[in-house]
């Protein structure tokens, strides 16, 4: 069985404010930064960071090495940390925030170092106005210990980072929507091709776009070296430690850290203490709202962005969303679509338009209006946004949660259309097992029924 | 030049253009809402997907309006996910759109139409309750129609590319999102309109052809706007020999696709004047109406009587910038083979505001269409000179070429007017000028006018009538020839064709322009073919 770690989520010693520099100089803070700029190169950085194997904590597990090799050789170069954290059901990058604001001080002077850059951005989700503080002192106060202006360390490096408050918008998060906020503009995403933010990002340089955990991990990675680094979790999936938030109904919601080899089924029964009033499990959201439900029999798997990802779901924030029996996965997904709803920014028609729709379907669905053709209407729709919008926003939580929720739970669905009301089914009926359906590789999310009943429907 | 290959077949296409042009230009459309040639591509409507080779042998959805030309870059425009998307696209933007076609003002020329006839699915699966924000008065000249705008952003595009104004822009978010102006910021800007012609739909209308006509009652005609010297193509729409609406025509070289709202809405001026439709001769020191045989004795008497004498000419002719080349050319002609060779001079132009927008469209100070072709035709007499000739008494009479509404005399001119012996003038309502003439003839407004203009560049471009001159008005071309018959003087044929001919025979910086050369986009003067100066 896994056992919890505590690397990110270190305790800090008694008594002591986590924006304290004191006291985290005292615990060997900004260790990495000396190491880093005192005694390693650029290219021996990026190489120590590649040999890690990290991916980005953002959600699409992508690999931050290779993000930091496809930066275009050009300059200047702009860093973004990426701390909008909005999606529904996360709040990894909040704790880290509040507790070890110095650490991602530290990973975001290595990053910038390692890559040439003199100027990052942290942009904070507007609505932590006391985490805007907080960095703000802790950016003073690295500034004053002489971890950031002019000549760094006396090693003739220059870095300037600024907080950025959130403009209030989901999209935000979305790498280019933050960078045409960060210019000041509606953060409409930009199309891609050309704009790779790593080719062209802000103010049309290449720009580096991390989430606020990878740079909090970088810093990990330079204190232990890639090394120690990777025999945490498994090389061949997820390496590093990963913060799972916990959330719904479980009797003990919060943030656990784990490596990524630990199983779902773990983090909810022994980490979280199991679900509440002894209910049994209905399905489970293994990493934001975004990411494609698992039901019951799925939940023996580990949660490296790999092994999710065979199961047509994915790592996403790590954040969790636990549901027990007593939901109505109608209700659930009409909620999930009711955020998708409001936060579509309103760029492209696709999402724009069929976002709310599928939300008005779910709806009357929900109030007991459904039609028999709806199901499949919904499907339809589905089909007709993803991949056809400018951004990923119209998949992600637009799409993958109806297609996911919709394909598992149909039964549910069916019963609250024919028997026209809210219907919780029994546990057993209410989802169908995973030889009923089939994902289409390669995009998550992408699920299809392969049941008489689908069949009878279509 | 590079080889690109669509749905298999292979074509040549200029490399580096879009794809949405290089298509067109082989007469293949791809449909689209949010591109325009005028504007920088935004990728956001999504109608233009199509599929495009990424690695061998596999196809990507990519937008069209952002990618450029490359060689050997291969196409599928016709494969099922890109028919599929297409109709996905029209069932978005019609589920909410109020299909209210039969009182919208841009039925018949609306791409949402257009492309649902031929990409929709013809019935809608949307059984919700549609969406339906309040119309909204954005400025002097535009009105929003909310419910049936698709959000292209074409507008908002234009005020920060062309106008550089910036008025519009999009607030809310999501499907509620609407194209706004600040509270207190309307959509005033020289070129606001512009926005109407561009806006895909019926959301963007003009309030000036607010419940007009439908579009395709319209005769159009292709001609050139009077309003300065920048001398912007537009296209008139006419119904019964009534101007309904002014449209710009695209010319790189003059106006990209735009024009400015003073020229756009100035037929009014025009069109509501009260013209003149019969000649006046001043009977018993009253004008009065006159038959045109009656004018013209008059008039030619009156020449007569000043022309009797030794010596120079004791008459004067002058020109107008309002007038054509041809019109301004046969003027001359007829000053030198009838009047003895009379001095001549250019009439007085308006002088207005110039303006540049951030994209380089310009309105010209200058506010007559051909003060540089007039003046080229007459030669540097300016109508000081003519003043100055009153003055000293050389010259006695005058032959005018008016037809300016805006234009009003001065105290000096109209003291130099009533010392002529004999005042001949053109014109085309009872103006100051004409109350002083002897005799008036009723000519032409630009819009009736045929033949060449020169812009403030040097740009010879063509005008074409809409109708003919009301009632007894003619044009002044014909109105000269008639004058020349009658004093003996023959001025060859009518066709300004032919004028034109002439002109690049006599008149420097002209020579080699035929009216096929000039065509649609206009040639340079002074021989030096088609020029890429800017223009929107």
């Amino acid at each position: 069985m896994a056992a919890p770690i505590e690397i990110l989520t270190a305790p800090l010693p008694a008594e002591t404010d986590p924006g304290d520099i004191d006291a985290y100089l005292a615990g060997g803070g900004y260790g990495a930064v000396r190491k880093a700029l005192k005694s390693m190169s650029q290219t021996e950085l990026i190489e120590e960071i590649n040999a890690s194997g990290i991916k980005g904590r953002g959600g699409a597990g992508f690999s931050t090495g290779m993000k930091w090799n496809l930066c275009a050789d050009r300059f200047p170069r702009y860093l973004c940390a990426n701390a909008d954290e909005s999606e529904p059901g996360s709040f990894k990058d909040r704790l880290l925030l509040e507790s070890k604001p110095h650490q991602i001080i530290e990973g975001m002077i290595i990053t910038s170092y390692a890559l040439g850059i003199n100027l990052g951005y942290i942009y904070i989700r507007g609505e932590f106005f006391q985490i805007i503080d907080q960095m703000e002192a802790a950016l003073e106060d690295a500034r004053k210990h002489g971890f950031l202006g002019a000549d760094i360390l006396d090693t003739g490096y220059d870095l300037e980072l600024y907080v950025h408050p959130g403009a209030g918008a989901y999209i935000c998060g979305e790498e280019t929507g933050l960078i045409e906020s960060l210019e000041g503009n509606r953060p409409y995403p930009r199309l891609k091709p050309p704009y790779f933010p790593a080719a062209i990002g802000l103010w049309g340089q290449p720009t580096i776009v991390n989430n606020v955990e990878t740079m909090a991990q970088i810093t990990t990675i330079v204190d232990m070296g890639a090394e120690a680094y990777k025999q945490i979790g498994s090389e061949e999936d997820t390496t590093g430690p990963r913060l799972f938030g916990l959330c719904g109904h479980v009797n003990k919601p919060g943030i656990y850290e784990y490596d990524s080899d630990v199983t779902l089924r773990e983090l909810i029964y022994d980490a979280a203490g199991g679900i509440r009033d002894g209910n049994r499990l209905k399905g489970v959201i293994p990493g934001g709202i975004s990411a494609p439900i698992l039901t019951p029999e799925e939940i023996d798997t580990p949660m490296g962005f790999g092994a999710l990802g065979k199961l047509g779901s994915m790592g996403g924030t790590g954040g969790i969303i636990v549901m027990d029996e007593t939901t109505s996965m109608v209700d659930a997904l009409l909620n999930a679509s009711s955020f998708a709803a409001h936060e579509s920014c309103g760029q492209c028609t696709p999402c724009r338009e069929g976002v709310p729709w599928m939300n008005d379907i779910l709806r009357r669905i929900r109030n007991g209006q459904g039609r028999d053709e709806d199901l499949d209407l919904l499907l339809d729709v589905c089909k007709q946004i993803h991949g056809h919008t400018v951004c990923v926003f119209g998949q992600a939580p637009g799409v993958w949660p109806v297609r996911t929720i919709l394909v598992k739970y149909w039964p549910e669905f069916r019963a609250c259309i024919e028997r026209k009301e809210l219907v919780v089914l029994p546990l057993e009926e209410s989802y169908l097992r995973p030889d009923q359906y089939e994902h289409i590789p390669p995009v998550p999310g992408n699920f299809r029924l392969k049941t008489d009943e689908a069949d009878a429907a279509g | 030049m590079a080889t690109i290959t669509i749905d298999e077949k292979q074509y040549t296409v200029e490399e580096g253009r879009n794809l949405i042009d290089a298509a067109s230009d082989l007469g293949i459309d791809i449909p689209h809402f949010c591109y325009h040639p005028g504007l920088a591509p935004d990728g956001n409507c999504r109608m233009c997907l199509t599929e495009m080779e990424i690695r061998p042998g596999q196809f990507g959805i990519v937008t069209s309006c952002t990618i450029r030309i490359k060689d050997g870059m291969n196409f599928r425009f016709n494969s099922p996910a890109v028919l599929d998307n297409r109709k996905g696209i029209m069932e978005f933007l019609l589920i909410n759109h109020p299909l209210d076609c039969p009182w919208c003002d841009q039925a018949g020329e609306c791409k949402l139409q257009d492309h649902s006839f031929d990409h929709g699915r013809g019935h809608s699966r949307f059984v919700e309750t549609k969406r339906v924000p309040p119309k909204k008065d954005l400025g002097p000249h535009i009105t929003l129609y909310t419910t049936r705008c698709i959000l292209c952003q074409r507008c908002t595009r234009f005020c920060d590319e062309i106008s550089g104004t910036s008025e519009l822009g999009v607030v809310q978010m999501g499907s509620k999102s609407e194209i706004a102006t600040f509270e207190d910021v309307p959509l005033d800007n020289k070129m606001s309109a512009n926005v109407a012609d561009i806006c895909p739909v019926g959301a963007l209308v003009t309030k000036d052809f607010l419940y007009k006509p439908r579009i395709w009652h319209y005769d159009k005609v292709d001609t050139v706007c009077p309003g300065c010297a920048t001398g912007c193509n537009t296209t008139l729409e006419t119904m019964h020999q009534k101007i309904y609406r002014t449209r710009p025509r695209h010319n790189e070289a003059v106006n990209g696709y735009w024009m400015c709202d003073e020229g756009r809405f100035c037929y009014h001026g025009w069109q509501d004047a009260d013209r003149l439709t019969a000649p006046l001769k001043r009977v018993d020191g009253e004008l009065v109406q006159a038959t045109w045989p009656d004018a013209m004795d008059a008039a030619v008497s009156g020449i007569r009587a000043v022309l009797d004498g030794e010596g120079d000419s004791a008459m004067g002719v002058v020109g107008s910038p309002m007038a054509t080349n041809e019109e301004n050319f046969v003027l001359c002609k007829l000053g030198a083979e009838a009047f003895g060779s009379p001095r001549t001079g250019l009439d007085r132009k308006l002088e207005g505001e110039a303006w540049t927008s951030k994209s380089g469209f310009h309105i010209d100070a200058d506010k007559a269409p051909n003060t540089r072709g007039a003046r080229d035709m007459l030669g540097a007499g300016s109508l000081d000179d003519i003043l100055r000739g009153i003055e000293d008494g050389s010259i006695r009479g005058l032959y005018l070429l008016g037809g300016d509404i805006g234009r009003t005399l001065s105290p000096e001119e109209t003291a130099a007017f009533r010392k002529l012996e004999f005042l001949v003038v053109h014109d085309v309502h009872r103006s100051d000028l004409a109350e002083l003439a002897d005799v008036v003839f009723p000519g032409a407004i630009p819009f009736e006018k045929n033949g060449t203009m020169t812009n403030g560049q040097g740009r010879v471009q063509r005008l074409s009538p809409a109708f003919p001159p009301p009632g007894g008005a003619r044009e002044d071309g014909a109105i000269l020839r008639y004058v020349g018959q009658r004093m003996g003087a023959d001025l060859g044929g009518t066709d300004p064709a032919g004028v034109l001919e002439e002109i690049a025979g006599n008149v420097e910086g002209y020579a080699g322009l035929t009216y096929d050369l000039i065509g649609d986009q206009g040639a340079m003067t002074g021989g030096e073919g088609p020029s890429e100066a800017a223009g929107g």
